[in-house]
């Protein structure tokens, strides 16, 4: 079985979520998976799909980049304590969505430091 | 004041008819734009996806021509109509269709790799990455909650590879 076929599901759902400029290729029995999402939720649900296909991520058989379309955003300051589901409540965004549209800033979305400006993408 | 208001309105009505008879006689010359119009649809007809229209004796092209020939024909074809008086040729050529390609795959070089991998890997405490020819190996331990998000991290820094050879908790 190839790494397509491995991963026909995943690429399928792609082209159903209508993912832009979606390009699947396979070099040196990777996968490379790229194209821009119309929302982090898209986006979730691919990662979603293949977790389930490489659960733990251990087959070193995929390399998937999927942006997010970026649209208006509002600026907002990180108060301490604060936490990006915290700040997607207030503002009616997922947190993924506040952490796809600050992927520059935020590492790692568990971790946000006070005083940091995020963009939050208004719905 | 009767007869004052009577003077106004008589007025009125002369220059309402003089202005529809100055209307009247600008459009009688030459034939009507209407008119040019058919005769260039008819010459034209052989001419798939070229459109014109014509605005006081001035014919646009429009819509799309294969190639300059093409063009230049249409451009001929309606200059020689009867009531044109000018002609613009805004006729499109489509630009040859590129052969799809798949471009490379891009990696970014090892240094590249190992700075912005340090940076991600620095707000997970536990793991450690290391790089080596495109390849980055997650060694250390991660809780299964957080190991998504790091995947997902280091796989949008253009890596060729990622092994996982983390502890998952």
């Amino acid at each position: 079985m190839s790494v397509k076929d491995k991963y026909k599901e995943l690429t399928d759902l792609a082209a159903n979520l209508g993912i832009a400029n979606l390009q699947v290729r396979e070099q040196d029995n990777v996968l490379y998976v790229d194209g821009t999402a119309k929302s982090a939720e898209d986006k979730e649900k691919l990662w979603s799909a293949y977790g389930k296909i490489d659960p733990d991520f251990r087959s070193a058989d995929v390399v998937m980049n999927i942006e997010v379309a970026a649209g208006a955003t509002t600026e907002y300051v990180v108060k301490s304590g604060d936490s990006l589901s915290k700040i997607g409540k207030v503002h009616g965004v997922s947190w993924q969505t506040i952490y796809e549209a600050n992927k520059d800033i935020i590492k790692n979305p568990d971790v946000i430091q006070p005083g940091w400006k995020l963009k939050i993408p208004t719905a | 004041m009767f007869n004052q208001l009577k003077k106004i309105s008589i007025m009125k009505i002369k220059s309402i008819l003089l202005g529809m008879g100055l209307a009247v006689s600008l459009v009688a010359c030459g034939p009507k734009d209407a008119d040019i119009q058919k005769d260039i649809n008819a010459q034209i007809s052989a001419l798939p996806g070229v459109e014109v229209s014509v605005v006081k004796g001035v014919a646009t092209i429009s819509g799309t021509c294969n190639d300059e020939t093409v063009k230049q024909n249409a451009e001929s074809i309606v200059k020689g109509v009867k009531g044109v008086k000018s002609v613009v040729n805004n006729c499109e050529i489509p630009a040859p269709e590129p052969v799809a390609t798949a471009a490379p795959v891009e990696i970014n070089a090892d240094g590249v790799l190992n700075t912005s991998v340090g940076e991600v890997v620095k707000t997970y405490s536990g793991v450690t990455a290391t790089v080596k020819d495109g390849v980055v190996t997650l060694t250390g331990n991660i809780k299964r909650e957080q190991l998504p998000n790091l995947i997902k991290s280091v796989q949008e820094l253009k890596p060729k590879k990622v092994e996982n050879k983390l502890t998952i908790k």
